[in-house]
Order: C-alpha cells, then sequence, then structure tokens
C-alpha cells in the first residue's frame, strides 16, 4: 500500500491543477448558476465564512480596492454551514459587501469546492485568467492587500 | 510500433491538456509527556478532466496513522470518489456527503480533527432542470464516537460504532419567489435491528428587504425485540425550526425558533446514546441555534443544539457603528421541552415532567441556558490596526440531579468572559497580532435542601467541581509574522483553580496543570507549503468546529510538527 501511496505522490506531481471547474453553485439570492457565468477574464475567488478573521480582514480590504478594478469578477466562496444561511446573509449585508452582476457571494454547503481546491484551512485566494488560476495564496494578513492588488494588476496586463 | 507509440503519445496529451491534478499532503507528528503522541500522514490526490459539455473527478484520500490525533489507526486508502457533472445531472460512486436543505434532515460532514464523518459509502446523484432539483443517496454510513457509557472510554479513542444503511430523495422546486423542499431518509441499522424513518418539508423565501425559511421534520425509530421478549415501542419525534432576518438599511435582525422532540428522556438515561435507540442521527445538523465563537475560552464554553430535546430562541442583530466598526449583538435562550422532577428526595428513582410552553423555559428542572454576546470589531482610519472585542454571558444547567419537594439539586455553569484580540500591520514586513480573554466561572452544584418546618429557612449550598469557587482563566497569545514567510508564536493561559478534584485518581484525562504555555514557529516555504514546529502545553476542552463539538485531552508538555504542501 505504500508504494501506491507513494505511486500516486510521484505520477500526480508531475501535473498541475490550472481550470477553474465550471461547476453548478447556489447565488446569496437562492438562483443556480454555472461558475463559469460569473467569472470574467480576469477573477478573484477567495474561499471564506463568518467565523474566519482572516477571511473577513481580506474582503475588508479587497472591498477597499476592488472598485478600481471594474473588469475583474469577484467570486466569494462561502464555507459556513447551511444551516447558518440566514446570518451569512445578515453578515453581508451589515458590512456592505458590493454584491452587484460582478461581485458574487456562493454557497460551498456540500464542501464540492471546497474538496477539489483543498481549500482548508480558509482563507484561500485564487486569481483566475480565462478561467485558469495562476495564482494562488493561503491566509491573510494586514498589508497582503498589497500583493494581491500586484497580482491583479499583472493579470490585467500580462 | 513508432505509430503506436506516437498515436499514444498524442492521446495522453489530448487528455491530459484538459486534465487537472492536485494533491494535498499533510504531514503532522506529536509526542508529550502525558503519552498525547501522534504521527499522521494524510494525502488526497484529485483528478478532474475538464470538458466544455461535463467534467469527470476523481478523488482518493490515502491516510497512514499510528496512532492518529484522534480516532483509529489507518493504514491506506481511506476514501475515493469518482464522479461525473454537467449542467443537469451529477452522478458520484464512493464516499458521498450530501446537504439537503438547511440540514435538519441530512447534512453529511466530515471533520478530521473530530474524528467525525458521517459521509455514506455508496451512490449520489443530483439533477437540476428549470428550478427543479432531485438528490438522491444510497449507501453505507460508518460513525464512531467516544462515550463515557461504555467502558474503555478514552477521548481520543473511540468506542462506540454505528453502521447504518442509507437511502432516500430530496425534491426541491421554485415556485412564485418560493423554494419548497421535500424528503424523505430511511435508515437500516442491522446489527441492532434498528430502522429509521425520517421525514422533511421545508420552505425558503428570499426578498428585498430579508428572508423566511422554516422546516419540519418527522422521525419514526423501531426496534424489533427478535426472539427477546422485550416490547420495544416505536418513537415517533419530530422538529420544527424558523428564521426570519429583516433588513433596516445596513442593520439585520435574525430571528430564529427551533423546537425539537425527536427523543425526550427523563434525566437518568438523558444522554445514554447507546441504549436510547430513537436519538437523533449524527447525519442531522440542525440550522443555526447557538453563536458559533471563534475566541479560545469561549470556544469551550460552546452549545450544541440538542435535536433530541430542545425548544430555543436566538436573536442577532448585526450593524455598522460607522465606516470603520462593526456591531453585533446576540442573544440566545433555550430549554428542555419539559420540565423533569422526582417524587421524593432520592437521586434516583421515578421522574415526572410537566410540559414547558412554546418558548424555552428558565425553570431549573428544564435545563435552561442563556447568553448573551455583545461584539465590536473594526479598524482605525489608517486601516493598518484591526481590531475585536467582546463581551460574553452565559448561564446554564447542565444537569438535574434532583427536583423534589425536599431535595432540589442542579449541576451548573455561570461564566463572563472578555475576549479581546487586535492585529496590526507595524510595516510592510511584520505584522503582529494579540489575543487576550479574560474569563471567570463557577461550575457545580447548587443544592438546596427545603424545610417543612415553620420558622426553619431552606438549606442552600453550592459545591464548586474545582478547588476554588470561581475559576479565573487567561488566555494570552501573541504572535508575529515577517515578510509572509516566519510566523513566531508564544501562548500563555493560566487558571487559579484545576480540574484535580475531578479526578480523584481515576481518569488520566484530566489535567491538574494551572498553567500551560507553548511557542511555535513556522516558515512558509510558499503560500501551501508549510513547516510548523511546537513545543509546549495545551489546554485541553471542548473543541467545536462547525456546530459539532468533542472534548479533547490536554497536550502536556511535548513537540508536535506540522508539514504541509500542496502539490500542483
Amino acid at each position: 500500500m505504500y508504494r501506491l501511496f507513494f505511486l500516486f505522490l510521484s505520477i500526480s506531481t508531475l501535473f498541475s491543477q490550472t481550470n477553474f471547474p465550471n461547476s453548478k453553485v447556489q447565488l446569496i439570492d437562492n438562483r443556480s448558476t454555472n461558475l463559469h457565468s460569473l467569472t470574467s477574464e480576469v477573477s478573484f475567488v477567495s474561499f471564506w465564512a463568518t467565523w474566519c478573521i482572516p477571511c473577513i480582514k481580506e474582503i475588508d480590504k479587497l472591498n477597499k480596492f476592488i472598485d478600481d478594478y471594474e473588469n475583474v469578477s469577484v467570486i466569494l466562496i462561502n464555507e459556513d454551514k447551511p444551516g447558518d444561511k440566514a446570518k451569512v446573509k445578515s453578515f453581508i449585508r451589515s458590512r456592505k459587501y458590493p454584491v452587484d452582476d460582478n461581485y458574487h457571494i456562493v454557497f460551498d454547503f456540500d464542501k464540492k469546492l471546497s474538496r477539489q481546491f483543498s481549500a482548508q484551512p480558509i482563507p484561500l485566494t485564487l486569481i483566475l485568467k480565462d478561467n485558469k488560476v495562476i495564482y494562488r495564496k493561503r491566509g491573510f494578513y494586514l498589508g497582503d492587500e498589497v500583493e494581491l492588488k500586484k497580482q491583479l494588476d499583472k493579470a490585467l496586463n500580462d | 510500433m513508432i505509430k503506436k507509440i506516437l498515436i499514444g503519445i498524442s492521446l495522453f496529451t489530448y487528455v491530459y491538456s484538459q486534465t487537472d491534478i492536485s494533491n494535498q499532503l499533510s504531514v503532522r507528528y506529536g509526542d508529550s509527556d502525558n503519552d498525547y503522541n501522534y504521527s499522521e500522514i494524510y494525502l488526497d490526490t484529485k483528478l478532474s478532466l475538464n470538458r466544455e459539455d461535463y467534467r469527470l473527478e476523481s478523488i482518493l484520500t490515502f491516510e497512514v496513522s499510528d496512532p492518529p490525533e484522534i480516532g483509529l489507526n489507518a493504514n491506506g486508502l481511506d476514501r475515493y470518489l469518482f464522479g461525473f457533472y454537467n449542467d443537469k445531472l451529477s452522478f458520484e460512486v464512493g464516499d458521498i456527503y450530501q446537504t439537503w436543505g438547511r440540514g435538519l434532515l441530512l447534512n453529511q460532514l466530515n471533520f478530521q480533527n473530530l474524528d467525525f464523518d458521517t459521509g455514506s459509502k455508496g451512490l449520489g446523484m443530483q439533477f437540476d432542470y428549470e428550478g427543479k432539483t432531485l438528490n438522491i443517496i444510497m449507501g453505507d454510513t460508518n460513525s464512531r464516537k467516544s462515550t463515557t457509557v461504555l467502558g474503555n472510554y478514552d477521548p481520543r479513542v473511540p468506542n462506540y460504532f454505528i453502521d447504518q444503511f442509507i437511502y432516500g430523495a430530496d425534491f426541491s422546486l421554485d415556485i412564485a419567489k418560493f423554494n419548497i423542499g421535500a424528503a424523505f431518509l430511511l435508515v437500516d441499522e442491522e446489527e441492532k435491528s434498528l430502522s429509521h424513518t425520517l421525514t422533511n418539508v421545508r420552505i425558503d423565501k428570499s426578498h428585498q428587504s430579508g428572508e423566511f425559511f422554516m422546516s419540519v421534520i418527522n422521525k419514526v425509530s423501531e426496534k424489533d425485540s427478535g426472539d427477546l421478549e422485550i416490547f420495544y415501542p416505536e418513537k415517533d419525534g419530530g422538529g420544527v425550526y424558523l428564521s426570519n432576518t429583516n433588513y433596516f438599511k445596513d442593520w439585520a435582525l435574525t430571528s430564529s425558533y427551533r423546537k425539537f422532540t425527536i427523543d425526550v428522556n427523563n434525566p437518568v438515561i438523558r444522554d445514554n446514546i447507546v441504549d436510547n435507540y430513537g436519538q437523533a442521527l449524527d447525519l442531522q445538523r440542525s440550522p443555526s441555534g447557538f453563536y458559533q465563537h471563534t475566541f479560545r475560552l469561549l470556544s469551550r464554553n460552546s452549545k450544541e443544539v440538542n435535536l433530541n430535546d430542545e425548544v430555543g430562541v436566538e436573536i442577532q442583530l448585526l450593524g455598522p457603528i460607522n465606516d470603520n466598526t462593526n456591531i453585533s449583538v446576540n442573544y440566545m435562550k433555550s430549554s428542555s421541552s419539559k420540565q423533569w422532577y422526582n417524587g421524593s428526595g432520592v437521586l434516583i428513582g421515578d421522574w415526572f415532567s410537566d410540559k414547558n410552553s412554546f418558548l424555552p423555559s428558565s425553570r431549573q428542572g428544564s435545563y435552561p441556558f442563556e447568553e448573551i454576546f455583545i461584539e465590536l470589531s473594526g479598524y482605525n482610519p489608517q486601516g493598518n490596526i484591526f481590531y475585536k472585542v467582546g463581551m460574553d454571558f452565559q448561564d446554564q444547567v447542565f444537569n438535574v440531579l434532583s427536583n423534589s419537594g425536599e431535595v432540589k439539586s442542579f449541576e451548573i455553569t455561570e461564566s463572563f468572559t472578555l475576549p479581546f484580540l487586535v492585529n496590526i500591520a507595524v510595516n510592510p514586513l511584520w505584522n503582529v497580532e494579540v489575543q487576550l480573554e479574560l474569563q471567570k466561572l463557577k461550575t457545580g452544584f447548587d443544592t438546596t435542601i427545603i424545610s417543612d418546618i415553620d420558622g426553619i429557612e431552606d438549606n442552600y449550598s453550592f459545591n464548586s467541581l474545582l478547588s476554588e469557587e470561581y475559576q479565573k482563566n487567561l488566555f494570552l497569545a501573541l504572535s508575529a509574522n515577517y515578510n509572509q514567510k516566519w510566523s513566531f508564536n508564544l501562548s500563555h493561559e493560566s487558571t487559579n483553580s484545576d480540574e484535580s478534584l475531578l479526578d480523584n485518581g481515576q481518569d488520566e484525562s484530566f489535567d491538574s496543570s494551572n498553567d500551560w504555555n507553548s511557542l511555535s514557529l513556522a516558515y512558509k516555504f510558499n503560500s501551501d507549503h508549510m513547516l510548523e514546529l511546537f513545543y509546549g502545553s495545551i489546554r485541553g476542552g471542548l473543541d467545536c468546529t462547525n456546530g459539532v463539538c468533542r472534548y479533547i485531552q490536554a497536550f502536556d508538555n511535548g513537540i508536535r510538527i506540522d508539514y504541509s504542501r500542496n502539490l500542483d
């Protein structure tokens, strides 16, 4: 069994995950849609939860500068439990998250996206270009927003 | 031959150009003076083939642990999943995790840190068509727990195993801005000659000024006595959950009400998860009921919703005080659905009950719980300092020992907690965080011997479970992060009153320390590649993840090494 274990490890490291899946997801207004209908040429994706302090800090900082990036889509993938749906909606409302056609909150109640991207521990942040993951970052400290802006600029200018 | 090789290479390249492979490796080792030792390796291998109109996916999880931090030893393939997904259909074989509605009937979870896994090995399907969704599940669920009801109790190693075969379906549809759902689930526990039938209906409505949700559940459990001359009555329980949110500009007021009476039992047998065959199943989770605390000392006081017997209300007000500050005010109250009392002054004997009203009761024989939690969070005007400060009051009756005309005795806990966290981005390279929590806690037996003689007062006494009447707890953590690469953490926790009175030398899991100190150093090679070294002690207690709680024993004076890498 150890051989099988290490065989998988070796083979798998030769390839890398780059595609963002076109999974079906539920939006905060209860509508269902496919992820690719929410992305644009460059997209910012973050796995977050209301109880995750670094996630909240990251989103607060994102909200301060995202208006400068009109062509970037934001997809915040919520990892709270399904029973907290009402609390998540209240949280977003009270913190004035600018939900619109370019800023989306989606639920991942069955944790399929979380499993696919090994998102735990959160926050896990992805920057996509043409639905391919070009940047991946785990965790957030105040000041990290400078690096996130740099990566968005790079994605837009490349 | 060359032709075959070329065709082979072409095929391989074609397939792999559309294939994503990723892996997550986690290696953990711990060694402590109180034999809290573990060594674990986990590898998640994910492979997906992405086409324009469908996706194929496989996930394999390997575990090698001897022993694990919590749970049973493993050596090899632990979980697997093969799935096909397109716009209208998803089909999965392997370890299935489904959530129907908000989880009151089915919410399958896997929390490795708690050894809590309610996934099913089997088949899962989902059909979506123009606002209509059908979920189907069929498979074996094997969950496990540590319980003091059985012998060989060990908080790290399960001693109670539940094997179930489940099958059922959930259907939901959108009608005129409402989402309506109905589900049934049949559960067989062959070894225990037990079967459960669960049904659920729910309604969900979102609108501009808020949202409304209601879910109703019924559960019937039948146990076959076989050749034994024992009569097991059919257990028929149910529950209702309501929540309503209203927005007032940027403010949100959420209130919820729940009444669950799936398996109502008297104080003597109430917590017996082994013999109460009508109890709620682990794969059920109630929607929100109590605040999910993130602070260390408050998290240890967390409470889980009791689906078997609980009436509760929760009110939460959230809003911005100004551009930089948010406030959250939470009030929670719950009790059992009945008040329990016994006929005489003895501690054991016949128990009787009175039904409470539809609201939670404050009467001590009804296991009352009450909590008020207020939290402020925000930034300084420059935006480089984040803070969170709170205040929490809790009052709870854990256990009803006697509630008769002569003696009233209840196990109670009262606590007052002040948590505080500040995080400062000192400059582009350094980030510093300080977390301080202070708690005053009282836990023990409240006993009143009632005098029936005129002129003689009732005799009240309180016997603490700890060496002092009031336990004063302090938690302090300092951490510094340099250049997103190096992290240094120091933590100190102390108490004036340890658990030695609980111990009696019988159970090694009780911790008689009065302070716990630790330091850790972590290095991030990159965002998903980290090594952490830890030395010191961690206080034991309740560990809660997303509404699931478990007692974790203390880690005494040892080392821990954690290595994790995402192999993209």
